[in-house]
């Protein structure tokens, strides 16, 4: 689409005519000799969401990211380290002086109760007692590390593969190659926690270098899309459009075989179509009061119940065939109030959060499950790092760890009820089976049909990649 | 790397009575280990190990070996260290202890290789037939645009298109020169100029149009991601910023040679110009809290910082990834890391901070100066008036009746300062009719007070010290009430006292300090210890006249105007245009990570274009960049004139000669028209690096000046569907600046105010990143988008969509999307219909009632022409339905006003 926009040269709707094609070849020819050579979704500017073929045959055809902002403690929730019980109170071993937030405390033992869960026995802690319950239907990885301390470069990281601001999304790359499964709705949405957005906000599902239409679309149950109506009359908005479409096709018999103007005149049909499929996907009073309850949506917390309704909406995204949903709970840093990041109180802190997302993230899954969804569906739970097994020095908060920390996928095409990967005895490090963000967007991309090393972009001297020049799909994982 | 040494030391003693085989020995463990990625097929760190030569050579990170000194080879520090992202091999079993030993013997011995007794170590400096890096040739095949654009369009068999109607040509050049559409007066000025050099003057009349600098200045703050906030997690503003963008605006209006463009970016403060060098510290950078208190961290983010600045100055001047050579040597292009470590040396001073504007910091000055000699006047003339009290700046005088008394108590009742107790410089009291100061400690008086601030180093005797201003002043340990007495020697009859407070002058001409001045009190005398009582005012002279105290009025109401003036003037003018430290040392770094130091870089320039290295330390920050700024455009000049003429090129077509704008590497686009390049590039250079020159070259071309319409040219279309061999003028959409500087300018709402700081659209909820576009805009928020408040990454809800770069990365060109949410914005956009609305009655006024003249006016207004007959009819029947209004709001809409014609 980039290189080639106006090409439009009867059913071959894409490709590249001329120079371009030989300059892309002879590029493609350099990284060929590199190794692999890169494939170029085949876009047509008149329908850039049109679904497209994936690389190779994909377990999920959807995926829905769940991004716990702040950096959720492993060790209060999926990854259970005996040895902390013994450790608390001592001082921790071979430990710097000082970590990101500032002087380190003492060892400290998961705030929590760990139990057995389902058939597998995965011990899970009680903080998400709702989730827990899926434990046979999740995929973990407890030896996740990331590249940098801080929220937002590390959250920049997870979504787009590199610390820095303006790398394309996870998302934005998908509906880049795949396109989407309902040209009715945007192909990419992310829904904001009701009481804010993450740190690194739009950059998560930014389009970077890509083209616009790959961004992400925020709206979330309590905010739609903006300009979705104008605020005039029914009959001006739709004489409105009529002589626009006059207007447009006498214009275009100028410019015979321009698909860039074919291309925005398709966007007004399709826009006008996204205006009643928008509105009947939020409305939510067609759910049973059960569903509604089980959600949390009813609950008097209301940022749980806002939360409960961004939920039951992503089921619904999910139904309507949207390709990619990122689900955001948990806003910019505040002392830990707004979001999982508990440098103090951590008691406190995240158990007020788990009582937002624990409920809603559960009945989201479960339902998922009920409809069938799941199993084309890849359930991507993550959070940008992980928190460390000592106190801060104010004893009652951890501080960051990027050493070693939990993950999981669940759905399409993940094993169930399984663990990969360990950190060592108290937590702190990965040590079996060390996996990066690298690796987990490359599996992710595998998952969905695509190849990490030949899902490429030529921008600024290189073609650019998801995962940078790194990344291996974790095969264990798969199912 | 101690315990590296012990242990080598006694691996040579184990092993040195054994003679080394290099056939039977040595040789099979390197061709087991490192010829991989080391040898014929591979070159890691471009570093081959499969011959004597390739080891002196060495790669990226120098020799391989020392001959004769295994410790300082760096092949045994790779084979023996611990670390696991520096050891070798990689992966897999490290060597055993006896491979060690064996190597390190025969390291120590010599590292001889049989039949290679004679290899030395090549020159690893870079060569390259890569076409951006020769020099320009001196004879063309054509010596115009045309000349050689049609040449390849015979060779291709294609054909160039009819010249534009008059009313596209208007329309083209007004918007591509100016990001505004022409008025319909315009049109018709161009319609009615019959003279054969009509285009001619219209060019040059857009080209000398502010407006024209509005515009172009834009396309440059794109490539190097120009925004007013910091990005990342804080994305707060960083203020003052808007210097460099006025500066970029002006240089593109003043047509400033862009020799002397890239030389004030990067080192303008060397000639007293400060704005420029804002280029440099463009990049979004994360604020030290975001960074974190680890020193690793901290480390990692100074270099993350430079590469920043790197990447600016690579991309947007030479068109080159320098920073792709950060970690090893460029993958594809002849870039050393020993390169990309000389230009992060070149900027190794430069901070991400503001600093003094000095040439606007200096007019300050000389206005403060200036008030402050009318603020002396009025105070001088204020003096000779009767009154109990003189106020001057710095000093305040009671007059009293003449009183007998021993002990003078100062009681301070208040301060300007909330929080903080009183200062003095001096307590002066007056002997009546002498005038002389008893005050004085050398004349015998003690002074004392209610508390002085010992912490600060303040004594009581600095009341009564007769020294002045900041070296000796007294400081109050508590705030208001508080008091300073002197004891007078003897009894004495005084009429008199004066306090002052910064009485040069040195504190309340910086804004940093409170003066903490007291602003009520009251004087006490005692004859005996402890006995106080009030002083009586009294006039000097005679009471004042109606006429004196009117007069009086007036100054003191003129001198509280002017010390109001004074004191909003009072900061130093600054600009956030990096602030220049001494520069840290510069080591190449193994793989980019600062924990991993190697040689020592000085700083200097790429090899590839005759680029120097100064030896480190010798050069002073600013000598660094000035040496850099004119290698550009020296040694460099070939490559960086192409880059230049390209964007020039790009901005006016759509795409560049080469499509790849900040890569003019291996791995960028090949030009499509290099002689073509070529030659512009050199007559860039031969006009004296003359932006406006090129540009009135490129617009008088015919190629420039054809129709973009593919009517009757399918064959091309099949051909040649992205129009790079402009067989048309390739037509293309609008960017988001000029969609809505024509709309308001159309809607006749467009505020003409250019420069200064930019307007806020947006407002800030909580701390951090979390901007949203205020629902009422400020005023002036229907200026130009280049004088809007630029913030990284946020959604206005209407042009973000239109490709608004999120200014993360450099970019050399905008993507151009199309997507259904542009429609619902430009559609429903409260935007769209408040300007729609402004238009429909803004026509209503100029051409009346009549439904045929308003739609008429419609089109000239939004599309620069009048309708066709079919049109108007369509037109009239909306008019007639639901409004004017409504035409207005779909043309705004329509594809003809959002492309370029």
């Amino acid at each position: 689409m980039q290189q080639n926009r106006r090409s439009f040269l009867g059913n071959l709707t894409t490709s590249a005519g001329g120079i371009a094609l030989t300059q892309l070849l002879a590029r493609d020819g350099l990284l060929a000799a590199e190794g692999k050579s890169p494939i170029r979704p085949k876009i047509d500017p008149s329908r850039p969401y049109a679904s497209r073929v994936s690389h190779h045959p994909a377990q999920a055809d959807q995926v829905l990211i769940i991004f716990c902002a702040g950096a959720v403690s492993h060790l209060d929730t999926w990854d259970f380290k005996p040895e902390l019980y013994k450790q608390h109170g001592r001082t921790p071993p071979n430990a710097p002086k000082v970590t990101f937030e500032g002087p380190i405390g003492k060892m400290a033992q998961p705030f929590w109760d760990f139990k057995p869960r389902g058939q597998s026995g995965k011990m899970i802690s009680d903080l998400v007692p709702n989730l827990a319950k899926l434990a046979d239907d999740m995929c973990f990885i407890h030896s996740l590390t990331a590249k940098n301390s801080a929220h937002t470069q590390a959250e920049n990281f997870l979504s787009t593969g590199f610390t820095f601001e303006g790398y394309p999304s996870l998302g934005a790359w998908t509906t880049y190659a795949l396109g989407t499964m309902n040209e009715d709705l945007p192909a990419f949405v992310a829904i904001a926690d009701p009481r804010g957005r993450s740190q690194a906000g739009p950059n998560n599902w930014g389009n970077g270098f890509l083209p616009a239409a790959f961004q992400g679309t925020a709206f979330s149950a309590d905010e739609p899309p903006k300009n979705l109506h104008a605020s005039a009359r029914d009959s001006a908005n739709r004489a409105t459009v009529d002589l626009l479409a006059e207007l447009n096709e006498r214009h275009r018999m100028e410019f015979p075989g321009d698909s860039e103007l074919a291309a925005r005149i398709s966007s007004y049909e399709l826009a006008g179509r996204m205006q009643t499929s928008i509105p009947d996907l939020m409305d939510l009073s067609g759910e049973r009061r059960g569903t509604l309850e089980e959600y949390g949506a009813t609950s008097p917390n209301q940022i749980k119940a806002a939360y409960a309704r961004n939920c039951l909406m992503a089921r619904r995204l999910l139904e309507k065939g949207v390709r990619v949903v990122q689900l955001f709970n948990g806003a910019h840093a505040s002392g830990g109030k707004k979001n999982w990041d508990s440098h103090s109180e951590i008691f406190q802190n995240h158990g007020t959060h788990a009582e937002i997302f624990d409920q809603p993230a559960a009945a989201l899954l479960r339902d998922l499950k009920q409809r069938g969804q799941l199993d084309r569906t890849l359930v991507v739970w993550c959070t940008e790092f992980g928190r460390l097994p000592f106190m801060q020095a104010n004893g009652t908060g951890r501080d960051h760890n990027i050493d070693g920390f939990t993950c999981w996928l669940m759905g399409g095409g993940v094993k169930q009820g399984f663990s990969y990967g360990s950190t060592d005895e108290l937590g702190w490090h990965a040590t079996e089976n060390k996996v990066t963000h690298y690796d987990f967007n490359a599996t992710i991309l595998h998952l969905l049909g695509l190849d990490h090393e030949r899902l490429t972009y030529y921008f600024n001297g290189n073609e650019r990649r998801l995962t940078d020049v790194h990344g291996h799909v974790i095969k264990d994982l798969l199912a | 790397m101690k315990k590296l040494a012990i242990f080598l030391s006694g691996l040579a003693m184990t092993s040195a009575a054994a003679e080394t085989d290099f056939k039977q020995d040595v040789f099979p463990i390197l061709e087991a280990h490192c010829f991989k990625c080391h040898g014929p097929d591979k070159q890691e760190s471009d570093l081959r190990l499969d011959s004597r030569a390739g080891m002196l050579t060495g790669g990226d990170f120098g020799p391989a070996i020392v001959p004769g000194d295994a410790a300082k080879s760096y092949l045994i520090k790779a084979i023996t260290t611990d670390n696991v992202e520096l050891r070798m091999p990689p992966k897999g079993k490290r060597l055993s202890p006896e491979q060690v030993a064996t190597l390190n013997n025969w390291i120590a011995k010599g590292a001889v290789w049989p039949g290679q007794k004679e290899a030395v170590a090549r020159n690893r400096n870079k060569t390259s037939d890569h076409w951006s890096f020769q020099s320009l040739p001196t004879e063309f095949a054509h010596d115009s645009i045309d000349g050689f654009i049609h040449a390849k369009l015979d060779k291709t068999g294609l054909r160039s298109s009819p010249e534009a109607n008059r009313h596209a040509l208007i329309r083209r050049v007004t918007l591509d020169l100016t990001g505004l559409p022409p008025t319909p007066e315009e049109v018709d000025a161009f319609l009615a100029d019959k003279s054969e050099n009509a285009w001619r003057k219209a060019v040059d009349r857009l080209l000398k149009s502010p407006a024209y600098g509005d515009r172009w200045a834009q396309h440059w703050l794109d490539v190097i991601r120009y925004a007013d906030s910091r990005g990342y997690e804080f994305n707060s503003l960083r203020g003052d910023t808007w210097p460099y963008r006025d500066w970029v605006i002006a240089a593109f209006n003043g047509d400033l040679a862009w020799a002397e463009f890239l030389f004030q970016q990067i080192a303008g403060d060397t000639i007293g110009i400060d704005p420029a060098t804002g280029f440099l510290v463009t990049a979004p950078l994360p604020t030290p809290p975001e960074v974190g208190r680890e020193a690793a961290q901290i480390r990692q983010a100074r270099f993350n910082a430079l590469d920043e600045i790197v990447q600016n100055v690579g991309a947007s001047m030479l068109g080159l990834t320098v920073g792709c050579a950060r970690c090893h040597d460029h993958k594809f292009d002849p870039i050393s890391a020993r390169d990309y470590y000389r230009v992060v040396s070149v900027f190794s001073g430069v901070q991400f901070n503001r600093r003094l504007w000095r040439s606007k910091d200096a007019e300050r000055k000389k206005k403060v100066a200036a008030l402050d000699t009318k603020l002396s006047e009025i105070e001088a003339e204020l003096r000779k008036f009767p009154g109990p009290r003189i106020v001057e700046r710095g000093r305040y005088t009671d007059f009293f009746n003449a009183v007998d008394a021993r002990w003078v108590r100062l009681n301070i009742d208040k301060t300007d300062a909330k929080g903080d107790g009183p200062v003095f410089d001096e307590i002066e009291i007056y002997s009546a009719g002498k005038d002389v100061n008893v005050a004085l400690a050398s004349l015998g008086a003690i002074a004392s007070s209610s508390g002085v601030a010992k912490h600060l180093g303040g004594r009581d005797d600095m009341l009564n010290d007769g020294k002045f201003g900041s070296g000796s002043i007294w400081t109050a340990d508590r705030i208001p009430p508080a008091w300073v007495q002197i004891q007078l020697p003897e009894l004495t009859r005084i009429d008199r006292l004066t306090w002052s407070r910064d009485r040069d002058l040195a504190v309340s001409d910086s804004a940093k300090h409170a003066v903490r001045l007291t602003s009520a009190w009251r004087i006490e005398v005692a004859v005996t210890e402890g006995k106080w009582q009030p002083v009586v005012p009294r006039f000097r002279g005679s009471p004042p006249t109606e006429a004196q105290r009117q007069r009086q009025h007036e100054l003191e109401a003129r001198r509280d105007q002017l010390q109001q003036q004074l004191n909003a003037m009072s900061a130093p003018l600054e600009v956030f245009a990096g602030r220049f430290v001494n520069p840290e040392p510069i080591h190449l770094l193994m793989r980019g990570d600062p924990g991993r130091p190697r040689d020592r870089v000085g700083p200097g320039a790429l090899q590839i274009l005759k680029g120097f290295e100064l030896t480190p330390g010798t050069a002073s920050e600013s000598e660094r960049r000035a040496a850099f700024a004119k290698w550009l455009t020296k040694e460099a000049a070939h490559l960086t004139a192409r880059v230049a003429v390209n964007r020039i090129w790009q901005h006016h077509f759509g795409a560049g000669l080469v499509d790849t704008p900040n890569d003019f590497g291996v791995m960028g686009s090949r030009p499509t028209h290099p002689e073509l390049l070529d030659w512009l590039a050199a007559e860039f250079i031969a006009s004296g690096w003359k932006v406006k020159s090129i540009q009135r070259r490129i617009l008088a071309s015919s190629t420039y000046r054809q129709s973009s319409s593919s009517r009757g040219q399918s064959e091309a279309m099949r051909a040649d569907a992205d129009t790079r061999l402009l067989w048309r003028f390739p037509p293309r959409r609008l960017d988001a600046e000029t969609i809505r500087d024509s709309m308001l300018k159309i809607s006749g709402n467009l505020d003409p105010k250019r420069g200064g700081e930019g307007v806020n659209i947006f407002t800030r909820q909580g701390s951090f990143d979390q901007w949203k576009p205020l629902a009422d805009p400020p005023t002036g928020s229907n200026r130009r988008m280049i004088y809007l408040t630029r913030i990284r990454g946020v959604d206005d809800g209407m042009f973000k969509t239109f490709d608004l770069p999120e200014c993360g990365q450099v970019k050399d060109k905008r993507t151009e999307s199309t997507t259904p949410l542009q429609a619902l914005n430009l559609l429903n956009g409260k935007f769209s219909l408040k300007q729609s609305a402004a238009l429909a009655k803004r026509i209503e006024d100029e051409a009346g009632g009549n439904s045929s003249a308003q739609v008429t006016r419609a089109f000239e207004w939004i599309l620069g022409r009048p309708p066709e007959d079919a049109e108007l009819v369509l037109c009239q029947a909306a008019v007639r339905a639901e409004g004017l209004e409504t035409v207005c709001r779909a043309l705004f809409n329509s594809n003809e006003f959002l492309f370029l014609p």
